[in-house]
């Protein structure tokens, strides 16, 4: 009897059957897949991506009041920034903000402890786009942090 | 050859060796924090950074890089390799008795 049984699940193809009704049940959703450099997938609302310091949208005045929190509180001490105070001023002037990539693991608490308000000088951007040819340009300057790291071009 | 994580000192020569044993042409990718510096291991047992053993063409930054960024970088490689000589290669190369690669015109 069971040999029976197992001659006619061979011979109407079962095993077949039920796995071509998986494939069946999937055609017509739609693929998950993403062409990437065609067509990207968008980064959640609180996706980290590289590190950017912000100015003011209207006056492009720099936000940054150079208090040195994010420095302090970076695990890997990636950060380093100094300024210096106009005479006759209250508010520091950012000189230069050094930013290493190479150990950065994203971790945000840099941006989460930037104080002032109601912008952030210092934001995860959505930009995760980031590659580069040497340990030298992975190392971030002032000019690099305004608006995203440019493109690099190989040169030989 | 992409580089994925952690490299330990003790797991470096077995890195190299990986490298010496791959056909040429060869490229490296080094992919995320750890490879690219060591990451969040300064310490003594920790490779700092994975070109002190092979010679490094991309380095994709990340902890971990999202799979758009790998492939990213795999197009900055391809931007490289177009760009490149098809005979004579510059490679870093640590010489006996040195820490640091120098880069070497051609390869022996």
């Amino acid at each position: 009897m069971q040999t029976l049984a197992k001659f006619f699940h061979t011979v109407f193809l079962v095993d077949l059957l039920k796995g071509l009704w998986v494939t069946l049940k999937y055609t017509p959703q739609p693929a998950f897949t993403f062409q990437y450099p065609a067509e990207r997938r968008p980064v959640a609302p609180r996706f980290r991506g590289i590190l950017r310091l912000q100015v003011e949208p209207e006056t492009g005045a720099q936000t940054c009041i150079v208090c040195d929190q994010c420095a302090k509180v970076c695990p890997d001490d990636l950060i380093a920034l100094g300024g210096h105070r106009e005479p006759g001023q209250k508010i520091k002037v950012l000189d230069y903000f050094d930013f290493n990539l190479s150990r950065c693991s994203f971790c945000g608490l840099c941006a989460e402890i930037c104080p002032t308000k109601p912008i952030k000088a210092l934001i995860m951007s959505e930009d995760y786009e980031l590659g580069s040819y040497s340990r030298q340009t992975q190392i971030l300057r002032i000019d690099e942090m305004y608006d995203g790291v440019p493109i690099e071009q190989y040169t030989r | 050859m992409i580089v994925a994580g952690t490299v330990t000192k003790k797991m470096a020569p077995v890195l190299r060796r990986l490298y010496d044993q791959m056909p040429e042409p060869k490229w490296v990718i080094s992919m995320g924090a750890c490879s690219n510096a060591g990451g969040p291991f300064p310490t003594y047992s920790v490779l700092q950074g994975v070109d002190k053993v092979v010679p490094v063409d991309v380095y994709v930054s990340g902890c971990p890089p999202r799979p758009e960024a790998l492939l990213y970088g795999l197009m900055r490689l391809q931007d490289k390799i177009r760009k490149e000589n098809t005979i004579l290669r510059k490679s870093r190369v640590i010489m006996a008795g040195q820490t640091e690669p120098v880069v070497v015109e051609d390869r022996g």
